[in-house]
């Protein structure tokens, strides 16, 4: 309570939001395609390689069978590494994945457990070729390799770890590769945040007041679909500026044509031209909150190249103007924000800054910081936390970026002295930490949740079932979000001083027994 | 803080808001002086270039366009692209990037041009008859070894510049009536049980369709056949190679049906160079 009463006294909360979930009107209907996270690392269990990792399909309900999850069979899979700053890709990885079903005359995703990946009775499987470009060359670094299956329950997949370890390939090079379900391991109290911008452990200082709580993590339970590529420093670094820094970010591209078909017996639709960007995401938050609703499509579409024309958002962003609105009387630095440009754009002096730069949205890795911790041990405050080897130099697995964006945004570093002070510099979602434990070695995200147990089923009374004996205790193995059940009647009467509010913005609707004076 | 602060902080019956952190970075060393303004890089050079450069005429420019691509000269052939081309790759690394994704030349020959319809004479289609070295891939699809081609060429003002990729390919196929010999060459080692020998007849690390069937050969030894080779659109369920592919594929790809004492199927194979190889097999009805 001590610390909630702390938290209360701050009275300064800034907007979140989800790595790249559903951030833009278009790929909210392509989930397939909706690139969630980026993650670039020097690997601390291999420290003489990065590791690449990318996520897509967001918010995956982990018993949505029979059809479960899937990578996109008519999708481009890829990420780019920039190693000279100019914001072109220099080396790029992809991925095209097919599937084949066994037996098309049954509805079941396996026909029994699934024991190893050849197990006949793994119907529903998926494989994948892995290309590389360098100089304008495409070379395949393995095909045919495979995915293993969604983690359903103990009857279907008994022994996931297994499994999953079955499709950690070993290619040439030195290369290390993985594609397949995870556990979701970013982790934010995104119900509160799109809630108008709330952070629960700040409620009370909102301008439309809810108790405190704790930050629920709102991506916990569910699981995403990753590719994972461990690969020696050099096969990124090799050709570059010799700096060792490396600008990362990910891309996903669709045929520019899809046709539906009209033949009854023939539904399969037929995607046909050249790929096209549909998703694209290096730092979290960027499209997410900064760019606006007209030019998050443009962002999705657009090359790192052409990043000046977001270059106003960035100077100036619409969180920053919204935050004397929302939460009186709390102060941030005034545009131009050339603090921010310079974490989300072109990398930090003397950390992550190539030496020559072209301004545009790329996780910047120095590969030549060592790694400080074991996998999922570092410091989650990154940079902010004095761990130079964490965000925002690369993003790894366990690194906090949505309490570290908050700080940014509200100036709590250096480059902005005057605001790098309390409660600027504690802001936080009240989410910590991701629900399940990161592995310690590749591909680090934890194992999926199982759809046959995991959290969302857990959810207490909605589920209860109220007749009939009770159910034998099931076996627990996490313990799902934490809630406070307080309700907005228990809100004592108060006194809400009126914002000066822009044109067309509508004051939210405040709880009984508020008022705005 | 604000006024809004002061009266939350007193209804929630918290502390003053009176304490002050350190800052949150202590270990790093922050660059110390005045941070740079960030700004957009200058403007990508608008392709000019010397006027005694410069092609005289649509086939001109094609033709030195292509010369640039068959010599790797990368630089040089992005200098003439039209505006549409340099929207798409706005960057000479872009650009050079973007190679793996296009059929690069290795020698070619112009044919015919003419004015394009709606053009109004300033756009020039040209035919072209070039050679490349063949590939297949999932992403770039089929490169053939031949192909003819429409390119379109453009007045910018006083220059001719080309568009980065020709209207419309056709691959120029080996004869249908190999089709067959590829497949029956590649079921030879594929009936010893000999996968890296029958790989060799394969057009890739990967063979699309239900694995299962290229078991057959191998599990059920006896007189496995071929017969003549049919349009993909004869294959039922041809979703891997359209999913991989695109429709396209219909125009370069052929079934070759195969029988034996096990499970009948077809061996869908793709132009490789002046042959046919193997890049799949589906399920015959």
């Amino acid at each position: 309570m001590a610390l909630l009463g702390a938290a209360m006294a701050l009275a300064a909360v800034m907007p979140t939001g989800a790595s790249s979930h559903r951030e833009a009107p278009l790929i909210t209907e392509d989930p397939v395609a909706d690139n969630t996270d980026v993650y670039a690392f020097v690997s601390p269990d291999r420290a003489d390689t990065v590791t690449l990792i990318a996520n897509w399909i967001p918010f995956q309900e982990p018993a949505g069978g029979p059809n479960f999850y899937n990578f996109g069979e008519d999708v481009l899979y890829q990420v780019h590494v920039d190693n000279d700053g100019d914001a072109d890709p220099d080396v790029t990885y992809e991925w095209r994945f097919d599937t084949q079903i066994q037996n098309p005359d049954t509805f079941l995703y396996n026909t029994g457990p699934i024991t190893s990946l050849d197990d006949p009775d793994f119907n529903f499987r998926q494989y994948y070729t892995l290309s590389v470009i360098r100089d304008g060359v495409r070379s395949v670094l393995g095909s045919g390799l495979p995915v293993p299956p969604n983690n359903i329950g103990p009857r279907s997949t008994p022994n996931y770890s297994s499994l999953a370890d079955e499709a950690i390939v070993d290619l040439d090079g030195g290369v290390k590769s993985f594609a397949g379900q995870r556990d979701e391991g970013f982790y934010v109290d995104i119900g509160s945040a799109f809630d108008l911008l709330g952070l629960r452990p700040f409620n009370p200082a909102h301008v439309a007041p809810l108790p405190a709580q704790p930050g629920v993590d709102g991506t916990g339970g569910f699981n995403v679909h990753s590719v994972a590529l461990q690969v020696p420093k050099e096969h990124l670094t090799g050709g570059g500026d010799g700096s060792g820094i490396i600008g990362v970010y990910s891309q996903t591209k669709r045929r520019q044509t899809r046709v539906l078909s009209i033949v009854p017996g023939d539904p399969a639709p037929l995607s046909s031209g050249t790929f096209v960007n549909v998703s694209r995401l290096a730092n979290p938050l960027v499209n997410e909150v900064v760019i606006p609703l007209g030019k998050k499509d443009v962002y999705n579409a657009s090359e790192p190249s052409g990043d000046a024309q977001f270059l106003p958002f960035v100077l100036d962003p619409e969180p920053a103007r919204l935050i004397p609105v929302l939460y009186p009387g709390v102060g941030v630095p005034a545009a131009p924000r050339h603090d921010l440009a310079t974490i989300f754009l072109t990398g930090i002096p003397g950390l992550n800054k190539p030496p020559s730069v072209n301004p545009s949205d790329m996780i910047r890795l120095n590969t030549t910081i060592d790694p400080t911790a074991d996998a999922g041990e570092g410091n989650k405050l990154g940079v902010l936390g004095g761990d130079n080897a964490g965000y925002p130099n690369g993003r790894r697995v366990e690194d906090d970026v949505t309490d570290i964006e908050l700080r940014a945004l509200a100036g709590a570093t250096p480059f902005t002295p005057d605001f790098n002070r309390s409660p600027n510099n504690v802001l936080g979602d009240g989410v910590n930490d991701n629900d399940r434990a990161f592995l310690k070695r590749f591909p680090y995200l934890a194992a999926p949740w199982p759809g046959y147990d995991h959290p969302h089923h857990k959810v207490g009374a909605l589920n209860a079932q109220p007749a009939g004996p009770p159910p034998p205790p099931m076996p627990s193995t996490t313990a799902g979000p934490t809630t406070t059940t307080t309700t907005v009647a228990q809100i004592p009467g108060c006194q809400i001083r009126r914002p000066n509010v822009p044109p067309g913005f509508r004051l939210p609707d405040l709880p009984p027994g508020c008022v705005y004076v | 803080m604000g006024v809004g602060g002061a009266v939350l902080v007193q209804r929630a019956g918290g502390p003053a808001a009176t304490a002050h952190h350190p800052p949150s970075v202590t270990r790093f060393d922050f660059f110390a002086g005045q941070l740079p303004a960030v700004s957009p890089p200058p403007p990508a050079d608008p392709g000019g270039g010397a006027a005694a450069d410069e092609p005289a005429g649509a086939e001109e420019a094609l033709a030195a366009y292509l010369t640039f691509l068959v010599d790797g000269a990368l630089d040089d052939a992005y200098r003439l692209l039209d505006a549409p081309s340099r929207r798409r790759y706005p960057t000479p690394g872009s650009w050079a990037h973007a190679q793996a994704d296009l059929a690069k030349p290795v020698s070619f020959t112009l044919g015919s041009s003419r004015p394009a319809f709606g053009g109004g004479g300033d756009v020039v289609e040209v035919d072209v008859e070039a050679t490349h070295e063949p590939s297949l891939d999932a992403t770039r699809g089929l490169v053939p070894a031949r192909s003819r081609s429409l390119w379109q060429v453009r007045r910018e003002g006083d220059r001719w510049r080309v568009a980065v990729a020709p209207e419309g390919t056709v691959p120029i196929l080996p004869p249908d009536a190999d089709a067959a010999a590829a497949v029956r060459a590649w079921l030879g080692p594929l009936q010893a049980c000999d996968r890296a020998g029958s790989a060799q007849y394969e057009a890739g690390a990967y063979l699309y369709g239900p694995a299962v069937l290229v078991e057959g050969p191998c599990s059920r030894p006896g007189d496995w056949r071929v017969g003549a080779p049919v349009g993909l659109d004869r294959v039922a369920d041809p979703r891997d190679f359209l999913a991989a592919f695109g429709p396209a594929v219909n125009t370069w790809a052929r079934a070759v049906p195969v029988e034996g004492p096990g499970r009948p199927f077809l061996a869908v194979v793709a132009p490789g160079g002046d042959t046919w190889k193997v890049m799949g097999v589906a399920v015959r009805t």
